[in-house]
């Protein structure tokens, strides 16, 4: 039976609601697994779902003519179920047979199978989805810039509800909110002569929807996530969830918790944790009492170095969390703590609903708390200190390199500049690190200052320097000026008492950095001694050392990044192939993302070819070349998916610091870029496309790219301190006219394929949807191994090669 | 006669211990495992080649029972790499007469090991599961000299107090002074350190009178790991 054409309102609303509907789902599906998992699972799993767009160009390619006739039957029943496969993929994967566990995966190969299985089960949410979207755009080929704004518009309000959302419900019941959405996209457009039988299949999707809202599937963590473990405890609970775009915050209730790194051996009394707190199964800090007996044993620990050797009123933490090292400055009479912490998620709750527990600690008249990330308020900040408290580097038992592709911009050289500026005459900066083997975290922390100091024109940066340990942490403190005899004293005396042991202090002696608790490898001692002595030693320590202790910086803020390619071999060799994913577990899988991905993105784009032809004539071309026109096609489009999601990547690097807010940074970057991408595209339909334009189009972008890389970060920096709305502003205008002109060459040049090439429509769109999806983890894999620097040279490149592809109109 | 012979030789076939089918990988992962890395402590050696570890890992990792490395038990909590088992076990040199407290009994293996060894073994493990399967599993594999307990570790055992070792198996961020209190003038106490799934570094604490020191060991079979010092 033959249906009428859905009107082009319809149509355009219908393709917003179901691209609002997949960005939302997938980062919907980021928080569930990151929840479940560990955040570079998340992104390995969702970068192989995303595919599910690539593959939907490879089945247009191959079925075009079947899906195009068949188009306003099709549609809604692939809206339908690309919700409903929204909804319960969730559910499915989280089922005894198939969850898998990330931390198994080296030790335990059954859980490969399962997260295939996974791979899959979200892959098919997408492929439904980006299915029905290209499925319009071929047979509207004509209308591409109206649906194309549609397209991206939704997308970008998408992005933005997701956040919204996340405040609201808790993860597992948003799935199926969300796919009420894919569902609501569906029935628009559902043909008249259709509506009897599709009421029946809303009415079933509106049932499952409904039941898997009332009765979600229950989030199933890792076993090896913190808060699994400490769920085992006996007498332990969850007392209180809450949700938002932050995470997932559990408090839990449980007697036998206790957290006192760096503790003397010499403490005589208990540590005691009633409650502790957990952001998507990991732990955030314990919520302690204030009661002096209850606290006492911070005096107990290294970090106490730092009241040790002077009083210290006005104090600065950076990275407050539950507050312990708020309770630790009133504990030494500090009278003014300014109190950062970026997830407000976790300041409301210790404000409001869990203030009882850390005894209204938030309210002391003496504590100021300040909802922004550490480093953007060090940034903006005027205000000097006598002590800025840094939470504790890594995590006790070993993290296994899940941090080591977290951005930290806390741990570079430029913000420990700012730090050492922040302070007043004769303040400190206090950081702890767990010990670990081989040494990496300590010697990076020191490498990281000295070169500070070096930069300040200092030349014998040990005078500054302390350090003193216990038999697994190890506490630095680093003066504006340098440590004074009497100070040294002190830190002797303190280290006598507290059985710890000076590491770098003047005078020191090989005896006194063993007296106390040794080390079998006491190599360290050495390192540390050349990293002080001078930057030709430095540099040498850095080449020869098999891990990467080099710094970080705001172009490559990967801190806890220690490893080169270089010494794997080696590391295999001593520690067994089993252990060395261990060592940095987030960058191997970058690296396997990344392996995958490609495999993906070439199956997927050779595929098509063997219905299009490799080679020799094509039967749409008119001008022979169809050799070449496909490479032209696949140079241009896969250059414009390439260009545009590296780009929005460096462009939510950027205004993370100056929003100081990771989660509003993005949805603001990507909802300004979306958006205006789509008015450009609604603006390219009065266009008619000739290669010409379209040069001009992307000339215009590559300049806007190089006017960001010679002054963007200037420009942040200077209006860093202004007020939330007027850096809102700033922040449209500077994304704003290039995302404009960035929304016009991907309709134009399906327009222009369409003149000559139209066979090619679906690949050219597959192509773009795969380099989307291979160039968010090339992004990551350039910034870690060349900074971002070098991402944003790599978005110049690519809208180069979009040049010069120069598509041509027959 | 006849009748008494057989009678007397079946008795003592019966009190031989039957070889089972783990015996020569059991053999052949302390010879390629331990002793080539460097442990000679020759109690160890033994106690290890006659714990049947394949008895103390999930069913479907029977296979894997013997491999070089750590492997998961369930509750967040992994069976140790057999290397590291013996290194921890010849680092308190444990002697026969010998009380020692195992914290975090986990599989139990680690206590059977040191139960092939020493008079007493007390064990505590605060995740009630785990403490139920392996008392279970140790009774069942006739280890008498084994005493469990379900509790929280850090306040240790005071009953059997003090003790000539203690074992910590569970990842400890500091050394509680309970147990300081109950090890012996000159005893050794042993922490892992680092993630369950990589080779972890070892403290040794010892007591001797008034002074605690710490030592931070490395397994001998890994040379330091430095370059240019």
């Amino acid at each position: 039976m033959k249906t009428r054409k859905v009107s082009l309102v319809k149509l355009s609303f219908s393709v917003s609601l179901l691209s609002a509907a997949i960005i939302a789902f997938q980062l919907s599906l980021i928080q569930i697994l990151s929840i479940v998992q560990w955040h570079h699972f998340a992104y390995m799993v969702i970068s192989v779902a995303l595919f599910g767009f690539g593959a939907a160009g490879t089945a247009l390619s191959l079925a075009k003519k079947f899906f195009v006739e068949r188009a306003e039957a099709i549609l809604p029943r692939l809206m339908t179920l690309s919700g409903l496969a929204m909804a319960l993929s969730i559910s499915i994967a989280q089922t005894e047979a198939l969850r898998f566990d990330s931390y198994l995966l080296f030790a335990d190969y059954s859980h490969l199978w399962k997260l295939l299985t996974t791979y899959l089960l979200f892959f098919i949410p997408f492929f439904l989805g980006a299915l029905a979207i290209g499925i319009i755009f071929i047979k509207y080929i004509d209308k591409i810039g109206v649906l194309y704004f549609a397209n991206m518009f939704g997308s970008g309000l998408g992005g933005v509800a997701a956040v919204f959302l996340m405040w609201i419900f808790f993860p597992e019941k948003l799935p199926a909110v969300i796919a009420a959405i894919a569902l609501a996209a569906g029935v628009i457009i559902v043909p008249r002569e259709q509506r009897n039988v599709f009421t029946f299949i809303v009415t079933i999707t509106v049932a499952v929807l409904a039941f898997m809202y009332i009765s979600p599937a229950r989030l199933q963590l890792s076993e090896y996530k913190s808060l699994s473990k400490s769920l085992n405890l006996p007498d332990s609970k969850i007392i209180l969830k809450e949700s938002s775009p932050y995470g997932l915050i559990d408090i839990v209730s449980t007697p036998y918790l206790r957290y006192a790194p760096g503790l003397s051996i010499k403490y005589p009394g208990v540590v005691s944790v009633e409650n502790s707190a957990f952001n998507n199964g990991e732990w955030i800090g314990p919520l302690i009492s204030t009661k002096f007996d209850l606290l006492n044993y911070l005096l107990f620990t290294t970090e106490n170095l730092a009241f040790s050797t002077d009083e210290r009123k006005d104090v600065l933490i950076l990275g407050a969390g539950t507050g312990r090292q708020v309770n630790f400055a009133l504990l030494n009479n500090a009278k003014r703590i300014v109190s950062v912490e970026s997830n407000k998620a976790l300041i409301n709750l210790l404000e409001d609903k869990i203030a009882d527990k850390v005894d209204n600690l938030f309210k002391n008249k003496s504590v100021i708390t300040q909802n922004i990330s550490p480093r953007t308020f060090l940034l903006s900040t005027n205000q000097k200190f006598d002590l800025i408290s840094l939470p504790t580097v890594d995590s006790f038992g070993g993290s296994s390199g899940m941090y080591s592709l977290q951005e930290q911009y806390l741990l570079t050289t430029e913000s420990f500049n700012e730090m050492l500026s922040a302070l007043n005459h004769d303040g400190a900066v206090c950081i702890s690190t767990y010990i670990d083997y081989p040494y990496r975290n300590p010697l990076k922390i020191l490498a990281t200052f000295t070169e500070v100091f070096e930069k300040r024109k200092i030349e014998n940066p040990e005078d500054y320097i302390t350090a003193i340990k216990n038999w697994n942490t190890i506490t630095f403190l680093i003066k504006k000026d340098p440590i004074t005899s009497p100070e040294t004293d002190s830190i002797r005396s303190f280290c006598e008492r507290m059985n710890f042991d000076p590491v770098i202090l003047s005078g020191i002696t090989n005896i006194e950095r063993e007296r106390f608790n040794k080390l079998q490898d006491t190599s360290l001692y050495s390192m540390l001694d050349k990293i002080l002595l001078s930057k030709e030693e430095r540099e040498k320590l850095y080449n020869e050392y098999p891990f990467n202790i080099k710094p970080a910086t705001d172009n490559q803020p990967y801190f806890s990044q220690f490893l080169q390619w270089k010494t794997i071999p080696l590391l295999a060799d001593l520690f067994g192939n089993q252990s060395v994913p261990f060592f940095e577990i987030g960058y191997f899988l970058l690296y396997l993302t990344l392996i995958q991905v490609t495999l993906l993105a070439i199956l997927l784009i050779i595929i098509p070819l063997f219905k299009l032809g490799f080679k020799g004539k094509n039967p749409s071309a008119l001008n022979g070349l169809s050799g070449t026109s496909k490479l032209r096609t696949l140079a241009y489009f896969g250059g414009l998916g390439l260009g545009y999601m590296l780009i929005e990547i460096i462009l939510i690097q950027r205004f993370t610091l100056y929003f100081g807010n990771v989660i509003y940074a993005a949805a603001l970057v990507v909802c300004l870029m979306l958006v205006s991408s789509g008015f450009g595209s609604l603006v390219s339909q009065k266009i008619t496309p000739k290669p010409y334009r379209i040069i001009l189009i992307v000339s215009v972008i590559v300049i806007s790219f190089i006017v960001y890389a010679l002054f963007l970060s200037g420009w942040l920096k200077t209006t860093i301190g202004f007020s939330l709305m007027t850096k809102i502003i700033f922040s449209f205008l500077l994304i704003s006219p290039p995302a404009f002109f960035m929304g016009m060459p991907f309709p134009l040049g399906l327009r222009l394929l369409s003149f000559s090439n139209d066979s090619q429509i679906p690949w050219a769109w597959g192509i773009n949807g795969v380099f989307s999806v291979v160039s968010a983890v090339l992004a990551t894999i350039i910034a870690v191994e060349l900074g971002f620097v070098w991402v944003m040279v790599f978005a110049i490149g690519a809208y180069l090669i979009v040049l010069a592809s120069n598509l041509r109109r027959a | 006669m006849a009748v008494i012979i057989f009678s007397a030789l079946f008795l003592i076939l019966n009190c031989i211990p039957q070889e089972d089918k783990y015996t020569g990988t059991r053999e052949k992962m302390v010879e390629d495992q331990v002793e080539s890395r460097g442990i000679s402590n020759q109690l160890t050696l033994d106690a290890m080649k006659k714990v049947p570890r394949h008895k103390f890992v999930p069913p479907n990792l029977l296979d894997r029972a013997y491999d070089d490395g750590p492997l998961p038990i369930g509750y967040g909590q992994t069976i140790s790499q057999p290397y590291i088992v013996a290194y921890m076990t010849a680092a308190i040199d444990p002697q026969p007469g010998q009380k020692i407290l195992e914290i975090g009994t986990g599989s139990g293996y680690q206590a059977a090991v040191l139960a092939e060894i020493i008079d007493s073994v007390f064990t505590i493990e605060i995740v009630t599961e785990l403490y139920k399967s392996s008392e279970k599993r140790l009774k069942e594999l006739g280890y008498k000299n084994v005493l469990c307990k379900n509790a929280d570790g850090y306040y240790g055992w005071k009953k059997y107090a003090p003790f000539d070792a203690i074992i910590v198996t569970a990842a400890a961020e500091y050394i509680p002074p309970p147990l300081i209190e109950q090890l012996k003038d000159g005893g050794k106490m042993i922490i892992p350190v680092g993630s369950p799934f990589l080779n972890q570094t070892l403290i040794l604490v010892e007591k001797n009178g008034e002074e605690i020191t710490t030592t931070s060991l490395l397994p001998v079979r890994f040379v330091p790991f430095t370059r240019g010092d």
